[in-house]
């Protein structure tokens, strides 16, 4: 929805909803149960006890602006060669 | 300039006095086309942020089933390869340790196949099992353009992807190469692994290894060997930043002597190296070594990787630290190396060794007529450019007629 839109930009932002661990590992069984399959015991404490992966190095912003300084960089070096080959 | 260069640590040496003395070769035709070529088809800043705006809602989708956990974007979308087309692919990290791909790996996806669908966002989603089982997404209009592979926890694909982003802007040469080499091998036929070819990453290292070592001066240095710190499969991938400027160290290249060779020479130069100097029956192509390696030596040995000095073992393909999956990596290299129906599989025909891996990610071209195919369209293409530097010519080319049904 378009709120949800806006709101991603904001990392520390995140849904309304958040489940608790048991509802969490209740969705994975389902989930795991319709292909038959189980719930290691690693996956289980994963789901139970998250430990921090967020993606804090690739936030969007700091993304597209590292892009537009690599393509400017790559601009000036031609250019800077062209000028030294002639 | 030079910030995500490093390397220029040292005072270059001048280049010799016959090279000051020899007229200074203008920027060709040729090598003004590939520019072109390369600034018309790369990915624009509007379609990174079109991409990187749906990694956050799908983010926005994703954390309350799994809180804290990460959504990198891996891929030509991120590692300054990727061109104006519209697939993106994200790996959602959840754990340090190696996720069971069989098992595991399908549970977390399929618990977000029923997460997105009731996304309005998400237009349809197809879960794909494979040997690293991916979650294809595709969306509702803004986004109907946009097709997301999502995989779990597959984390090697984060640091090549930080990798392959500081080979492509250490020179400004390194990207319209590729987006030309990509273009053609596309149009050829040879950039499909489906068809028993090629994969854009395979050719990205290719190109990275013919600025390696088989230009006439370097172009690349190894940038694994130069910054250990920076890009060993040691580093945890939360940590892997490519806003971060590479710090100067020395290495052994001349940028006076290496911008000699314009864009079009190292274009000829590359079709001439895999056409006429590449012995693919002998060599294998090792970017994490910066050199030609010998293929009965890669393909003998465990997959495992020894530092420079031969005394410490790197930790294991997919990711972790941990001392318990670097047996399990152990385990399942020395099994897989007793099965000579793996050892042909992986290393027959052409041989190019991840970087991180150290598997084949060339594995994919197993059928020999394809490969002769190949081989064949390398001599053609470097014949025909030389002749005549036509980019336009050598980019409207049949593809090979070779193909696995046939064989």
């Amino acid at each position: 929805s378009e709120t949800d839109e806006a709101a991603s930009y904001d990392p520390f932002i995140r849904s309304k909803v958040e489940y608790d661990a048991s509802t969490r590992l209740l969705m994975a069984e389902n989930a795991a149960s319709t292909r038959r399959l189980m719930i290691s015991p690693m996956l289980k404490e994963i789901i139970v006890n998250p430990e921090n992966f967020y993606h804090d190095c690739q936030q969007s912003f700091k993304m597209t602006e590292n892009a537009n300084r690599r393509r400017q960089m790559s601009y000036n070096t031609k250019r800077e060669a062209y000028i030294q080959l002639r | 300039t030079d910030e995500y260069r490093g390397g220029r640590g040292m005072a270059s040496p001048s280049p010799p006095a016959e090279l000051l003395s020899e007229p200074l070769s203008r920027m060709d035709v040729l090598s003004e086309k590939i520019w072109d070529y390369h600034n018309k088809v790369s990915q624009t800043d509007e379609m990174l942020q079109r991409k990187l705006h749906l990694r956050d809602m799908l983010y926005t989708a994703i954390s309350p089933v799994f809180p804290l956990s990460g959504l990198y974007v891996v891929g030509s979308s991120l590692n300054g390869f990727g061109n104006n087309s519209s697939d993106m692919d994200l790996c959602l990290m959840i754990t340090n340790k190696d996720l069971d791909q069989k098992n595991d790996a399908v549970v977390v996806l399929n618990l977000i196949l029923s997460t997105l669908q009731y996304e309005k966002f998400v237009a349809t989603q197809k879960l794909i099992l494979a040997k690293v089982p991916i979650l294809r997404i595709k969306f509702a209009a803004p986004f109907d353009d946009i097709t997301v592979d999502l995989n779990a926890n597959n984390s090697v694909a984060i640091r090549n992807t930080h990798l392959l982003c500081y080979y492509s802007s250490y020179d400004w040469r390194v990207r319209p190469l590729v987006s030309v080499v990509k273009e053609w091998a596309k149009r050829k036929g040879i950039n499909d692994a489906n068809k028993s070819s090629f994969t854009s990453y395979s050719l990205v290292l290719m190109v990275i290894h013919y600025l390696q070592c088989g230009t006439p001066a370097k172009v690349l240095p190894n940038l694994q060997q130069s910054y250990p710190n920076r890009f060993s499969n040691r580093v945890d991938v939360r940590t892997l930043n490519v806003t971060m400027p590479l710090e100067a160290v020395p290495d052994d290249i001349d940028p006076i002597l290496s911008e000699k060779t314009t864009l079009g020479e190292l274009l000829i130069g590359f079709l001439d190296y895999y056409a006429n100097e590449f012995n693919y029956d002998r060599d294998a192509i090792s970017i994490r070594q910066g050199r030609k390696v010998e293929r009965a030596a890669l393909a003998a040995r465990p997959k495992m990787h020894l530092n420079s000095e031969g005394d410490k073992e790197t930790p294991p393909p997919s990711s972790s630290a941990s001392t318990s999956s670097l047996h399990n990596a152990m385990g399942s290299a020395a099994q897989a190396m007793a099965n000579p129906h793996f050892w042909r599989s992986q290393w027959r025909c052409v041989c190019i060794e991840e970087p991180f891996t150290n598997s084949n990610t060339a594995h994919s071209i197993y059928d020999e007529m394809v490969f002769g195919a190949i081989k064949e369209a390398f001599r053609e293409a470097h014949g025909e450019l030389q002749h005549n530097h036509d980019l336009d010519r050598l980019l409207d080319c049949e593809p090979i007629k070779a193909s696995t049904t046939n064989t």
